[in-house]
């Protein structure tokens, strides 16, 4: 009977011990999506940002450069 | 039994380890997580800095060289079409900054507004009263040139030349607009895409909000859902709204007129807007997903199990049969046996001639290969597929598999994955995923009624396609089936509403079970559906690949979401306003129920469900009669009340044939005088064999189909085990009485199938129909 009870508590606390594993491979998962999610985020902006880093120097050379006497 | 013990150590103790492990590994993410938000953040506003500094150091070269200055404005106002040589295309910011309309520190400042609340640069400018409305509009007539999206999505870096034209060549064969092409071939993302459309037109970019504010600037939901446009900021003389398709003038004098404002229209992404559906207007369309129906067709809806009048009657009718069994049960019980000998000859009868018109080969839409090869794909339209799921994640790597299998232009598909706010699970699984954009995830709310039909109704708001059409988590639709169903739509009558795809299982070798059930849709999918398509009939439509013209659908209030069998309700309501139904010769297959008691749960909520539809549509018996006709009333009531009365009366007359067999009591021969007893006999033996004859022919019928089209995953052998179904039908019987027991109890609860025992064992998803 003692066997029997063992067993079942022991099972019990597998379940339980399974649930918790559970619970936890899902908040690593959520953690991955969360690097993911910002990681997809930052790279558009900084995309973006080096866009209008290069098109700002472009413009910076075209000042440099402009001829003094345009109608030539 | 210490052997159970110490094997229940050794996995107690590697849980533990792996407890611990994944502790630690949720330690090591947060910090690492963390420590990239900063990193990122520190990266973007070093390079915002420098974006500051570069007007800065732009605004400081022209102060040394005033001359120079001089020139470059006089090169710009005199040369408005055209920027001043070896610069870039210059944007509205910097015209004004070299304009020297605005100095380096108010353009950072009104940059920092944009990013922050979105809207134009030159309205901000405007709003800080750096320049005036009609500095800004003089630049904007000057020197705005309209770019083709894919040239202004090339100039401003997102695209390269050789994307473009592959995405060009694409166009050409599917049509569809570029933008949602580039998206669909993942060149873009749909930011970019509204980024370069708001360039394109002239307007501003959603960009970041504040919900509080928002939320106070809420249009009511009627309006917003008119004019496609939610509001996102408003004060006295401006309400800014964002919209993923820009308004024309008319719509925005209207919608300016209706709330006393002047309205500026900002572009953001689709995905974007849905998220800001479901933050601003989400308990209104929750409440449209549950109530629209109760409240606009209160006589359609199973909200209400049984009506006032209906218990009245019931009680009536039990009045009259408990006096009548005191008057004389004998005769009373002969009666009604004889009601019942009568009715299930009927039943007989019917389901034979449905079989026997089933048969007929167009009984069915059907299309060869080259009627689909020969499909041009720009005429397809914007499809939508709605798949409700709950607690299914382990299934939905293979969901994206099957639905990537269908053979229909991805940038006319509209994916809306369909999962409820509890199930975490599915979310994190479907983001981990990086699903391409058609693809989308819409959270259903929290509320009562959780059923599918609720899912759908919400899922259905805001579908984009002309079609729309619904799979379960699990289904493997044949890869054809969209154009199919787009042909059988061409080909029929305006008035037809609704295509109803095939149902079958791919695990029907798994165990008796899935034999049966194989067994059982073979015959209903392949036989009886058609059969009652031919005669024209309500058709109770299968719960899933039933593909609906969308406008249609709406106008019908869409699924019931308190009818646990939304999609038969829904064939009736279909009849009723002289919609048709038609079948389509195409499959999806889906997972048959192998387990005892996850069947049970399943089919007494189908039962369950007939029954709630036949109580719902008999309130007016009359007025049903009326609205379907004599053929079409009798055609339901034979629909609705088959499945859950056959399978309750059965264990009564098999106790009873047991009973006679057993002790031949006079008694049992007594209730079946005259006549009535050839017609039970006939029934036992022609009736039965009849019943099983259908199975083993439509099993037949399917698995000989197939095999000419090369097809083995269902075999002939599947064909003998329709010997054995009476033991199907005394599992009917338990599911039944289940069904009459819950209806009373819990009308509403939805006993959830589970999907994805046996997913991987059974792959028929590289098989074409064709």
């Amino acid at each position: 009977m003692l066997t029997y009870s063992a067993v079942g508590l022991k099972e019990m606390t597998v379940a339980q011990l399974q649930d918790e594993n559970r619970q936890l491979e899902l908040q690593i998962l959520a953690l991955k999506n969360e690097r993911a999610r910002a990681r997809a985020r930052y790279e558009e902006t900084i995309k973006k940002l080096q866009a209008t880093r290069e098109h700002l120097l472009q413009i910076e050379r075209g000042v440099d450069h402009f001829p003094k006497d345009i109608s030539k | 039994m210490n052997i159970e013990i110490w094997r229940k150590k050794g996995q107690l103790s590697r849980l533990d380890t792996e407890i611990t492990a994944n502790r630690e590994k949720i330690q090591q993410l947060t910090i690492e997580n963390n420590e990239n938000k900063q990193q990122q953040r520190l990266h973007v506003q070093e390079l915002q800095a420098e974006i500051e500094a570069a007007y800065e150091r732009i605004e400081q070269k022209l102060s040394e060289e005033p001359h120079k200055w001089t020139l470059i404005k006089q090169w710009i106002r005199n040369n408005a079409n055209a920027d001043p040589p070896d610069f870039p295309p210059l944007r509205i910011g910097e015209r004004l900054l070299l304009l020297g309309l605005i100095n380096a520190r108010q353009l950072n400042k009104c940059l920092e507004e944009q990013r922050i609340h979105g809207g134009r640069l030159g309205d901000i400018a405007v709003r800080f009263g750096y320049v005036d409305r009609s500095q800004i509009q003089d630049i904007i007539d000057q020197s705005f040139k309209r770019l083709l999206l894919g040239e202004q999505l090339v100039r401003a870096g997102y695209l390269k030349r050789d994307q473009l034209e592959e995405a060009l060549r694409v166009q050409q064969s599917v049509g569809g607009d570029i933008g949602s092409i580039l998206i669909s071939m993942n060149l873009i993302t749909p930011a970019q895409l509204t980024e370069a459309l708001a360039v394109q037109n002239q307007t501003g970019r959603l960009m970041a909000y504040n919900k509080q504010e928002v939320m106070n600037a809420k249009l009511p939901e009627a309006v917003a859902q008119r004019f496609k446009a939610i509001a996102i900021r408003r004060s006295v003389d401006q309400c800014i709204i964002a919209v993923d398709a820009l308004l024309n003038d008319e719509a925005i004098h209207q919608l300016a007129q209706i709330i006393d404002t002047p309205v500026t229209q900002v572009l953001a992404s689709p995905w974007e807007m849905e998220l800001l559906w479901d933050q601003i207007y989400q308990e209104e369309q929750l409440h449209e997903s549950t109530e629209k129906l109760k409240k606009e067709q209160p006589e359609n809806s199973a909200s209400q199990t049984f009506t006032f009048a209906q218990i009245i009657c019931m009680i009536v009718i039990g009045i009259v049969i408990a006096a009548a069994l005191l008057w004389n049960w004998f005769y009373t019980l002969v009666i009604i046996n004889v009601v019942i000998q009568l009715m299930y000859f009927s039943m007989t009868v019917t389901k034979f001639i449905m079989i026997l018109y089933g048969t007929k080969e167009n009984a069915q839409i059907r299309f060869n290969a080259k009627q689909i090869q020969d499909i041009d794909e720009r005429a397809l339209p914007l499809y939508t597929i709605l798949v409700p799921m709950y607690k299914e994640s382990n299934v939905v790597p293979q969901l994206v598999h099957n639905l990537d299998q269908l053979d229909y232009p991805k940038n006319k598909l509209d994916i809306r994955l369909l999962i409820e706010k509890d199930d975490i699970e599915a979310q994190e699984v479907i983001q981990s995923l990086h699903l391409p954009s058609y693809f989308q995830m819409i959270i259903i709310p929290e509320g009562q009624p959780k059923t599918k039909p609720k899912a759908c109704n919400y899922g259905l708001i805001r579908a984009r396609g002309k079609y729309v059409v619904i799979y379960d988590a699990e289904d493997r639709p044949d890869p054809d089936q969209l154009k199919k169903v787009f042909l059988a739509f061409q080909q029929s009558p305006e008035h037809t509403a609704c295509i109803q795809a095939k149902l079958n299982y791919f695990n029907s070798r798994q165990n008796l079970l899935t034999k049966f059930f194989t067994q059982e849709y073979s015959n209903w999918f392949e036989l009886l559906l058609p059969g009652i398509m031919q005669i024209n009939i309500p058709i109770p439509l299968g719960g899933t690949s039933n593909h609906f013209k969308t406008d249609v659908l709406k106008k019908l209030g869409a699924w019931d979401p308190y009818n646990v069998t939304e999609d038969a309700d829904l064939g009736i309501r279909l009849y009723k306003q002289n919609y048709t139904t038609r079948v389509v010769d195409s499959r999806t297959l889906e997972e048959a129920n192998s387990r005892f008691m996850n069947w049970i749960h399943q089919r007494s909520r189908w039962i369950k469900g007939y029954m709630q539809t036949w109580l719902v549509h008999m309130r007016h018996p009359i007025k049903l009669h009326q609205e379907l006709g004599i053929k079409g009333f009798w055609g339901a009531q034979f629909m609705l009340l088959s499945s859950p009365l056959l399978p309750m009366l059965n264990p009564i007359f098999w106790s009873l044939l047991v009973l006679w067999y057993a002790t031949h009591a006079g008694w049992i021969t007594a209730f079946f005088p005259g006549i009535i007893y050839y017609l039970a006999a006939a029934q036992l033996i022609l009736g039965n064999f009849l019943f099983i004859y259908t199975n083993i022919a439509g099993t037949y019928w399917v698995v000989h189909e197939l095999y000419r089209k090369k097809e083995t995953w269902l075999s002939y052998g599947l064909v003998r085990y329709a010997l054995l179904t009476p033991i199907y039908w005394a599992m009917m019987s338990i599911a039944s009485i289940k069904a009459l027991w819950q209806l009373i109890r819990k009308p509403f609860y939805w006993e959830k199938t589970v999907h994805g025992f046996d997913q991987e064992r059974y792959d028929t998803t590289k098989s074409n129909s064709l």
